[in-house]
């Protein structure tokens, strides 16, 4: 690409090349792997709902709140998926931790 | 192909063919590799590229899929 990096001009991405990779390496049992997806859904829950939250009004609002509440269906499916395997899991953690 | 042609010349695109280009293909469909260091990387970087600095490119290239379209910065 003429003029590298700097020439783009657009959206970039932050981070070490490994970021993320750590976190899925580090899961490998069947029950971690379900509460990493768990995690992953209620990363896209929370992105759904932060775009949903600047526009309350309108289409692209109603989009997004669907989106998120389809989120909390697959966790919950997850969830139900993990007790029914190994048991009840323990308390959700909190959004903010 | 073999590996000597990845010491051909290359063409150079314009940032604003890449970003053409990225939009219309799907990522699985070519390689796009940032060949700085890993502070620069880290700073920033073309979402989805993955970093393998100059230094190191001999020795990963075959990690490459040379039969893709493999697009540097």
């Amino acid at each position: 690409m003429e003029g590298g990096i700097r020439a783009w001009n657009g959206l970039v991405a932050k981070g070490a090349p490994e970021s993320g990779m750590a976190y899925f390496s580090s899961a490998t049992r069947p029950e971690e792997l379900i509460a990493l997806a768990w995690y992953l859904e209620e990363g896209s829950h929370k992105f759904y709902s932060g775009l949903a939250s600047g526009l309350k009004e309108g289409k692209a609002g109603d989009l997004y709140r669907e989106l998120a509440k389809a989120e909390e269906g697959h966790r919950s499916s997850l969830l139900r998926l993990y007790e029914e395997t190994f048991g009840p899991a323990a308390d959700p953690v909190s959004r903010d931790q | 192909m073999s590996i000597l042609d990845y010491f051909k010349p290359v063409s150079t695109w314009p940032a604003e063919r890449v970003r053409q280009f990225l939009r219309e293909n799907d990522p699985d469909q070519y390689n796009l590799v940032d060949v700085r260091t890993p502070k620069e990387y880290e700073e920033g970087h073309l979402p989805g590229a993955r970093l393998i600095p100059v230094g190191e490119m001999a020795d990963r290239l075959l990690q490459l899929d040379h039969r893709k379209t493999t697009i540097v910065y």
